[in-house]
């Protein structure tokens, strides 16, 4: 009798529970629509101008369409418009462990500097071409930008390490990093020739133009690899969003978890921004977004997260195209604009704390 | 039966020697340990050591456990917490590192019997960020019973309850011990609650074990006034309870 009585007053939470997770995988599974829906449409927009349905038949039977259009949809719109969709979702999971590891809302590889270090190595190429990396031939840049982003990341790590380190320490130290590393990319352009200056603050705004196969393997890659060991840890990483002394309770080793999960986000925000540039407020904006949406358990805010950032960047590679008429925007700009209102209406619209 | 014994445990942070030889004798499962002491004298480290989060001379003896990784639950003292979990998750999320990556049908069983047996049943979908701080304390308990351990390990679990709730929470816990057979080592502030409640009383002083035995052995004017530097006598009062009285500060 006091069995049955137990399993009927406790039946309650298991319900709640179970309920809620069939609403987020309702949330994810309209996430997954949504980014596909944009990325067909960031595909069928463009200088040249081709309607949905030729867009979609191209897509469907490549073999059927004419030439031209299929150079046009496959070899020139289909990696920056891929390039987009993993740019949004390497950012966005980045940003989302970045809060996680360091307890604070306002992480992100634009505001700890990550960006800003890859912007300043990649000024050092284009200005005077130096190599942080020697060979690196046409990824000169790139290379450059990575080899910055990553001793950034590093250099926030080796400050976390310090005893007595804390959470907004690190986030001080970033922004710090940020004016550094502005001041560093004055002084550069200062001193470069005229065009040099206008490649660097061309690279600076972020552009998916740039994408090519290659760099989008590479940054699926780096997708494909962290996604899985991030998915693997998810109740540790989850649990961390306690507090450090209870994440140490459970046993977990909070200070080793630290250190992994921010060499594997430094590589998700290093590579995108070294291939594409600066790309501002994905990585803030996209796991806000999802937290709202799914909670914080990281079996909900991973992909959600990821899906968020890409659906924010395709929508935001449309808006790069149909804008302006005539001209194609740098991705980062509009980033920005439409990143930022949003996040401040989310904020202001939603009773609930969202951290 | 779980015995836990320590010998010579020491902690240090940095050059400060915050936990000196302290040689538990064997506590026994089934019973409720009380460990008192004044600001800074070491409980919290000795709970950590216990817990093995932080490394230190000296050794902690187990005995009789069923898993040796999971036989003991410790509950820090609460830094709140402001994640966007329900309490349902977040004691999931306890659950989880300890039993495996995949969500199983048990684990939700074993989450729901924990907040039953915390009678916190009807919080489960609450949002952590959104409950009082007493509330949370209680989360914390919840936390550590749904890991099934045999050793308790609570750092001032009663701090932020009121009254009612403080009498109601180390009921709880007492019953775990001597009806579910868990040991139970418990920090706490208040000396009426360890007086009441608890079967041994450890006190720490300056990161030494001062005294340990029973409340009516440890409890004495002496010790309380060369460890809490306070005037105190315990006396039965006119139902014959032993009650702590304080006179004054010394």
């Amino acid at each position: 009798m006091t069995d049955l009585h137990t399993e009927a007053l406790t039946l309650a939470g298991r319900d709640a529970y179970q309920a809620l997770s069939v609403r987020r995988w309702i949330v994810l599974l309209v996430l997954v629509v949504g980014v596909c829906v944009a990325l067909v449409g960031d595909l069928s927009t463009g200088p040249a101008s081709y309607g949905l349905r030729d867009v979609v038949r191209t897509l469907a039977l490549p073999a059927e369409a004419d030439a031209q259009m299929r150079v046009i949809v496959w070899s020139i719109r289909m990696p920056s418009a891929l390039m987009g969709v993993v740019v949004g979702m390497a950012l966005a999971i980045g940003g989302a462990q970045m809060q996680t590891i360091l307890n604070n809302p306002l992480a992100s590889p634009f505001t700890l500097g990550i960006s800003a270090g890859a912007s300043f190595g990649a000024a050092l190429a284009l200005a005077f071409g130096v190599a942080l990396i020697p060979m690196a031939g046409d990824y000169i840049v790139a290379a450059n930008a990575f080899v910055v982003a990553m001793a950034t990341a590093f250099l926030i790590h080796l400050a976390s390490l310090r005893r007595g380190a804390s959470i907004q320490m690190i986030v001080l130290l970033g922004i710090a990093l940020v004016f550094s590393f502005n001041t560093a990319l004055a002084i550069t352009q200062y001193f470069a020739a005229e065009q040099a200056v206008a490649a660097i603050v061309f690279w600076t705004m972020g552009s998916l133009t740039k994408a090519t196969w290659p760099k989008l393997a590479i940054t699926a890659l780096v997708v494909a690899v962290t996604l899985p060991v991030f998915l693997r840890r998810r109740w540790q990483l989850t649990a961390l969003r306690l507090g450090e002394a209870r994440a140490a309770s459970f046993g977990i080793p909070v200070r080793r978890l630290r250190l992994e999960t921010l060499i594997l986000v430094s590589l998700l925000s290093a590579i995108p921004v070294a291939f594409v540039g600066t790309i501002g407020f994905i990585g803030l904006v996209g796991p806000h977004i999802a937290r709202m949406m799914v909670g914080e358990d990281q079996r909900f805010l991973l992909p959600a997260s990821a899906l968020t950032g890409a659906l924010i960047m395709s929508l935001s590679s449309i808006l790069t195209k149909i804008a302006v008429p005539g001209a194609v925007l740098p991705i980062g700009i509009v980033t920005s604009a439409i990143g930022l209102p949003v996040f401040l209406y989310l904020i202001l619209r939603s009773g609930r704390d969202i951290w | 039966m779980v015995v836990l014994s320590t010998h010579r445990l020491g902690a240090r942070f940095g050059s400060r020697q915050v936990l000196r030889d302290v040689t538990l004798p064997p506590c026994h499962s089934g019973e409720v340990v009380a460990v008192i002491g004044p600001n800074a004298a070491g409980k919290s480290t000795l709970f950590r050591r216990l817990a093995a989060i932080l490394p230190g001379p000296g050794e902690c003896r187990l005995e009789d456990v069923r898993d040796a990784d999971r036989a003991i639950a410790y509950m820090p003292q609460d830094p709140t917490a402001s994640a966007v979990l329900t309490v349902f998750e977040s004691v999931l999320l306890a659950r989880k590192q300890v039993s495996g990556w995949r969500l199983e049908r048990s684990d939700l069983m074993a989450v729901d019997q924990a907040l039953a047996a915390l009678d916190m049943g009807d919080l489960a979908s609450e949002i952590l960020s959104e409950l009082s701080g007493g509330q949370r304390q209680l989360v914390g308990l919840a936390q550590c019973l749904v890991r099934e351990p045999q050793v308790l390990l609570l750092d001032e679990p009663t701090s932020a309850l009121d009254m009612h709730r403080q009498l109601e929470a180390m009921r709880q816990v007492r019953s775990l011990a001597h009806d579910d057979g868990m040991l139970v080592l418990i920090a706490l502030h208040h000396l009426d609650l360890a007086l009441k409640f608890a079967d041994k009383v450890a006190i720490l002083h300056d990161g030494t074990l001062h005294d340990f035995g029973t409340a009516a052995d440890v409890l004495t004017p002496e010790n309380l006034a060369a460890t809490f530097r306070i005037r105190a006598r315990v006396e039965p009062c006119s139902q014959g309870k032993p009650h702590l009285i304080v006179d004054d500060a010394i």
